[in-house]
């Protein structure tokens, strides 16, 4: 009686690991996934540019 | 006895859910084919960039009158084409250019042009960025050994015909910045 019992449950444990085997399956794989958005930021944008003039006069007397 | 029937029982069923769990895993694990298929977006977001090059002194000659206004020309690149461009006075008194000699100024002001030679001018005022100027290269950083705009100087004659004579000198730092 306690034989089957345990058989019992033994049976419902298998059913139970059967159906997470199978959803475990069903899910995507890292390399399986559709649709993988791969991107790249560089920063900082913008970054201006600089640079530098000198200006002169000699003012002669008039 | 019962008791030992019982172990039994137990111990194939651990077993046989350890077997199926490993095949669990062994089913989600699973190694690359060389058919396999995917799909995948490739987004990159490109910064703007911008350069300006081509710069040189402006000195004008030895006058005791105003000289005649001056101009540069230089290469500005920027990838989305427009810019602005703010030009500040080392000796500036507000927003007013200003040559210094020590002791003496002299004013000035300065356009900025959007093309080597003609375009639209832009009257700029020392330390305030200009509005979105267009005209620049968008492929050589170095304008393909040509101008894309020009900076030019223009001296104020009443403050030139009184100042003292004099050498006056200023330096301006030149900010570009991709719009």
């Amino acid at each position: 009686m306690q034989s089957r019992r345990i058989l019992v449950l033994v049976a419902a444990a298998v059913a139970t690991l059967s159906i997470a085997a199978f959803s475990a399956a069903d899910r995507p794989m890292a390399g399986e996934r559709p649709g993988i958005t791969v991107g790249v930021t560089k920063l900082p944008p913008d970054k201006p540019a600089t640079g530098q003039v000198a200006v002169g006069v000699t003012k002669l007397a008039s | 006895m019962a008791n030992g029937k019982t172990k039994l029982a137990v111990i194939a069923g651990v077993a046989l859910a350890s077997s199926l769990v490993a095949a669990a895993f062994a089913a989600t694990q699973g190694t690359p084919g060389a058919t396999s298929t995917g799909s995948a977006d490739v987004r990159a977001e490109k910064e703007s960039a911008v350069s300006i090059t081509g710069l040189n002194d402006i000195v004008f000659a030895a006058s005791a009158t105003t000289p005649a206004p001056l101009a540069d020309p230089v290469c500005v690149f920027s990838n989305p084409g427009s810019y602005t461009v703010n030009v500040s006075s080392a000796n500036a008194a507000g927003g007013t250019y200003r040559l210094s000699s020590g002791s003496g100024f002299i004013n000035y002001s300065v356009s900025w042009f959007n093309a080597g030679s003609g375009g639209a001018t832009v009257a700029l005022t020392s330390g305030t960025a200009s509005p979105s100027i267009t005209g620049a290269d968008q492929t050589s950083p170095t304008c393909g050994g040509g101008d894309t705009a020009r900076i030019q100087v223009t001296i104020d004659p009443a403050t030139y015909i009184s100042a003292p004579a004099a050498t006056y000198t200023d330096t301006l730092t030149i900010i570009v910045s991709p719009t």
